[in-house]
Parts: structure tokens; C-alpha cells; sequence
């Protein structure tokens, strides 16, 4: 689903180098690796963000290297993403800015409508529906972001430190909804130096370290 | 088609969150629009006074002395078969004679004295309204002195020659205000949508990042521009009319001479308003959508 293949980026120093590894179908999948050492920077390259310098991406069929500017949006539509920096837009309600994630697929109204309901549900948000993000907690603000990135059934999940401002109890909600998001066959990859979100998870994990994977090992 | 009613919807909540500015923007629009069809309304009745004006031009040609009654005939006919004139008028020696004592009035009685009638016959001759070049006329007149049986052409060179002065500084300028106006307005809009487009730009970027379409992200400003260019041709058109009828209920009785210009005022102008309002605040606004770096 998702292959890098001696991938490198630069920016004023080299943040990634020769990075190769494949994520199957349907796998739900981590990378780790210290602060500034390119988690972000690689999500970044999966939905097109940024572009490699060196070698080749393939991302649920789309060689990345091969998009135009124009057919860049259809592959954004198949990748949700949850940001670091969470990216709501703070002059339209909670409701709104889910629903944007729908409404630039040209959805029905109506449609929309019941999907933003059931997805604020799941992420236990129903009663802020009409709220504005900034007055939302941190860990509420959160899992708008997840809701948004989830609410499109996109073929990939991509989050980037999805639980940064969550509790245990919440983090752990949100992580039950990743697992639920991918039986459902999304392939899901989560980028966090947290650790306990992959202990004895039995998943693969992704050790990044100065520019390179280190290791991957089951979690 | 559903691109179509959220860009619809997007554009008419930023349109609101930003009212003033756009209220603004329409203002300008308007204003600038209202200007614009005062002028184009002052030329159009102008121009009909001056075809009015035209319409007295004559070349008056007068016969030789001696003429004979056929000969008077064949000119005649020579000047109706002649395209480029409209019509043509005898006036005969007696004729001449009796306009003059009119004029003259009480002095008329000096011409009594007179063994003979002292004037020629003559023939007056308009010419077509388009021909009043006086390059044109003047070649008319030398090609007609040259004809046998008569003794001399006269026309207001002079009186042509401001006539046309007139029409030409008149279309010059309606062409520069005009343009300068829509200009003006494209740009007034155009400045507009970038503000939005700045203003937006994180929002921009989001959409961007979810996979919305170049077209998703620019038709909302669109619309907006041209939303913005019928409420401001609008706001112009309700102007022009609200100025018009004030002027003609009481303004024409204190300046009369304002009527001439101001009396007739085509139908038309009050939609061409609006659609022009719309037509050039697309245009401005998709100026600025074309900044949109995608
Ligand atoms: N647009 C950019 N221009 C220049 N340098 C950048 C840019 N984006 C990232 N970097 C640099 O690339 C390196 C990797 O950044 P990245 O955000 O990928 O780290 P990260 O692993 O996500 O860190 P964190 O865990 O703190 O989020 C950092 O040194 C950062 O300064
Ligand atoms: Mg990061």
C-alpha cells in the first residue's frame, strides 16, 4: 500500500537518507524515533506534501514521483491525515470542518450530514457539534482532527502524533479507533515517539534514527 | 454541479463574514459603474442633439445669373440623382428677395429703390449625416463650383469643422472614461479577491492538504467577485435611475438647459449596468484567482 524505495530528503541538512520499507494492506503500522529526526518530514512525503529528492514513493498505486499538480488532490482523497499541528479552521464550527473533508468530494448534503454525526460520535464529540476548535481542549481539538482524517473512509490513515495532547483514558479511545478504522481495511500508519501506544501491540514498528530506519521490530 | 452549490454557499458566508469590506468593494463598483452611465447618457442625448444640429448643415450653391429654365432643371436633377444628398430646395431670385426684406424688417424699404433683383437663385443641398467630414464636404463643394451654371458654393466651414471637433472629442473620451472606469473596476475587485485570497490563505492550504480541487478552492472567489459586481452595478443602476427621476421632476425646472442632455435616457442602460458590474468584477476577481499558486 504504501513503499518507499531509497527515498532521501534534504532541506538545509539531510533529514532523510536512502529510506526504503513497504507498508502491506490492511496493516496497522508505527514509526518512532526521536524528536526532529523526520517522522513528520516522511508522512509529509506519503500524501505529497513535500517531494523527495532521491528515489521513489508508491502510495495505493500512485507512483508520487509521476503526479501532476492536477491529479495531486485525488491522491490527497485517498489518504486521511490527522496533523501535528492539527490544521481545524478556526472560523467554522466543529460540524463544518469535518464536513469539508466530505464536501470537496462533492458529497450529497445529506449524506454528509449523517456521516459527520456517526464520526463525531465515534469520536465522542456529538455534543460539541456546533462548537468553534479554539473553544475546545487540546485533547478535544484532537480528536476533531482524527474525526476529519477517519470521516472520508480513506484508504490510508496517516497520523502524526495522534495522542500528543491526550490522557491515557482518551488516547486510549483513540486508539481503539484506529484499530477499528483499519479492521474496517484502512491501512493505518501512526508516527509517535509515545511508546506505550506500541508496546505489546504485536505491531510492526519503524525505528528512525539520523536519517535512516534503524530497525523494525514487532512492538 | 454540486461544486457548484457549496461554492455558492462558501462564497455567500465569506461574502458575510466580510460585509463591509465587500459593501465597500460594491460601493466602488457601483459608484464607478454610475459615473460611467451618466456619461454614456450625456454622449447618447448629445450625440442626437448634434444629429439635430446636423440635420441645418447646408450646402447652399448658388446659379449664375444668366441661367435659363432648363438648365436650372437639369442641375435639379443632377442633385437628386447625387447619393450622397438628401435634399434639395430652390430657392428662387424672388424668393431670396422676400427672405431678405423679412430679415432686413423696417429696413426693408432701402431694397425698394433697387432696378433689379441683385440675387442669384439658388439651390440648398443636405448631405447625408455621415458625410459631414469637412475634407469630404469641401471636395463636394469644389466638385460642384465646377459644374456649368453655377457661380459659386457656400457652406459653414467653419461651423463643420467645430461640429466635427465635437463628435471626435466626444467618442475619444467616452473610449478613455469608459475605459479607465472598467479598468478601474476590474481592478478595485481584483484587489478585493486578493485581500480574501490573503486572508484565507491557511484555509487554502487545509483544503489543499484534504484534496480539494484547483477548481473547488477558486470558483467560491469567483462568485464572490461576481456577486460583488452585480450588487455594486446594481447599487449603480438604482443611482442612475434615482438621479434621473429627481432631475426630471425638479431639476429641469431650474436649469432648463440641462434638459436637452438629460431627457432621454435608454432603457437598456439600467440592465447593461449590472451585467457590465458583473462582467468586469469576474474578470478582476479571476485576475486574482489566477495568483493562486497551485
Ligand atoms: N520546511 C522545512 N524547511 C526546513 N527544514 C525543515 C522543514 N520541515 C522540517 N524540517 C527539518 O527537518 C527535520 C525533521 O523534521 P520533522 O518535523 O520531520 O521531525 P519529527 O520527527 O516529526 O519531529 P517531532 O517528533 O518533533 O514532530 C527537522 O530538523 C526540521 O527542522
Ligand atoms: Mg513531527
Amino acid at each position: 500500500m504504501i513503499q518507499f524505495i531509497d527515498v532521501s530528503k534534504f532541506y538545509e541538512d539531510v533529514v532523510l537518507k536512502d529510506i526504503s520499507f513497504s507498508i502491506n494492506k490492511g496493516e496497522l503500522a508505527f514509526i518512532t524515533g526521536p524528536s526532529g529526526v523526520g517522522k513528520t518530514t516522511l508522512l509529509k512525503l506519503i500524501y505529497a506534501e513535500t517531494i523527495p529528492d532521491e528515489g521513489n514513493i508508491t502510495v495505493a498505486g500512485w507512483e508520487i514521483r509521476d503526479l501532476k499538480q492536477r491529479t495531486i488532490p485525488y491522491l490527497r482523497r485517498h489518504v486521511g491525515v490527522v496533523f501535528q499541528d492539527f490544521r481545524l479552521l478556526h472560523n467554522k464550527t466543529v460540524f463544518d470542518n469535518v464536513a469539508l473533508a466530505l464536501r470537496i468530494h462533492n458529497m450529497h448534503p445529506k449524506e454528509i450530514k449523517e456521516d459527520v454525526n456517526e464520526v463525531l460520535k465515534d469520536v465522542k464529540l456529538k455534543h460539541k457539534t456546533n462548537a468553534f476548535p479554539q473553544h475546545l481542549s487540546g485533547g478535544e481539538q484532537q480528536r476533531v482532527v482524527i474525526a476529519r482524517a477517519m470521516v472520508s473512509r480513506p484508504t490510508v490513515l496517516l497520523a502524526d502524533e495522534p495522542t500528543g495532547n491526550l490522557d491515557s483514558a482518551n488516547s486510549e479511545i483513540v486508539m481503539n479507533l484506529f484499530k477499528e478504522i483499519n479492521a474496517r481495511g484502512t491501512t493505518v500508519l501512526i508516527a509517535t515517539h509515545n511508546e506505550s501506544l506500541f508496546h505489546h501491540t504485536g505491531r510492526r514498528v519503524i525505528y528512525l534514527k539520523d536519517t535512516a530506519i534503524e530497525r523494525e521490530v514487532s512492538g | 454541479m454540486r461544486v457548484l452549490f457549496y461554492s455558492i454557499q462558501s462564497a455567500l458566508k465569506n461574502l458575510w463574514a466580510e460585509k463591509w469590506i465587500n459593501l465597500l468593494t460594491a460601493f466602488s463598483v457601483g459608484i464607478g459603474l454610475l459615473i460611467l452611465s451618466t456619461f454614456i447618457t450625456v454622449t447618447f442625448n448629445m450625440d442626437s442633439v448634434l444629429k439635430r444640429w446636423a440635420r441645418s448643415f447646408g450646402i447652399v450653391v448658388y446659379l449664375d445669373d444668366d441661367i435659363s429654365a432648363e438648365a436650372t432643371d437639369t442641375v435639379r436633377e443632377l442633385f437628386k440623382q447625387d447619393a450622397d444628398v438628401l435634399e434639395v430646395n430652390y430657392i428662387s431670385e424672388d424668393e431670396a428677395l422676400r427672405e431678405l426684406r423679412l430679415i432686413l424688417g423696417s429696413e426693408a424699404s432701402i431694397l425698394d429703390d433697387l432696378e433689379r433683383n441683385p440675387l442669384p437663385s439658388s439651390f440648398e443641398l443636405k448631405l447625408k449625416r455621415d458625410l459631414l467630414i469637412p475634407s469630404y464636404v469641401k471636395k463636394k463643394a469644389e466638385e460642384i463650383e465646377e459644374m456649368s451654371g453655377i457661380s459659386q458654393v457656400q457652406y459653414g466651414e467653419k461651423w463643420l469643422a467645430s461640429l466635427n471637433t465635437v463628435t471626435r472629442i466626444m467618442k475619444a473620451s467616452s473610449i478613455f472614461l469608459g475605459g479607465a472606469i472598467l479598468i478601474a473596476i476590474i481592478f478595485i475587485t481584483y484587489n478585493t479577491i486578493k485581500i480574501f485570497f490573503y486572508r484565507r490563505k491557511e484555509e487554502i492550504e487545509t483544503l489543499k492538504l484534504l484534496g480539494a480541487t484547483k477548481s473547488f478552492i477558486r470558483l467560491p472567489f469567483l462568485l464572490e467577485g461576481l456577486i460583488i459586481g452585480i450588487v455594486g452595478g446594481t447599487i449603480g443602476s438604482l443611482a442612475l435611475f434615482g438621479i434621473h427621476s429627481v432631475l426630471v421632476a425638479k431639476g429641469l425646472d431650474f436649469i432648463p438647459s440641462v434638459r436637452a442632455i438629460i431627457v432621454s435616457i435608454p432603457d437598456e442602460i439600467f440592465l447593461s449596468v449590472p451585467v457590465a458590474g458583473a462582467l468586469m468584477s469576474f474578470i478582476g476577481s479571476f485576475i486574482a484567482v489566477g495568483k493562486i499558486r497551485y
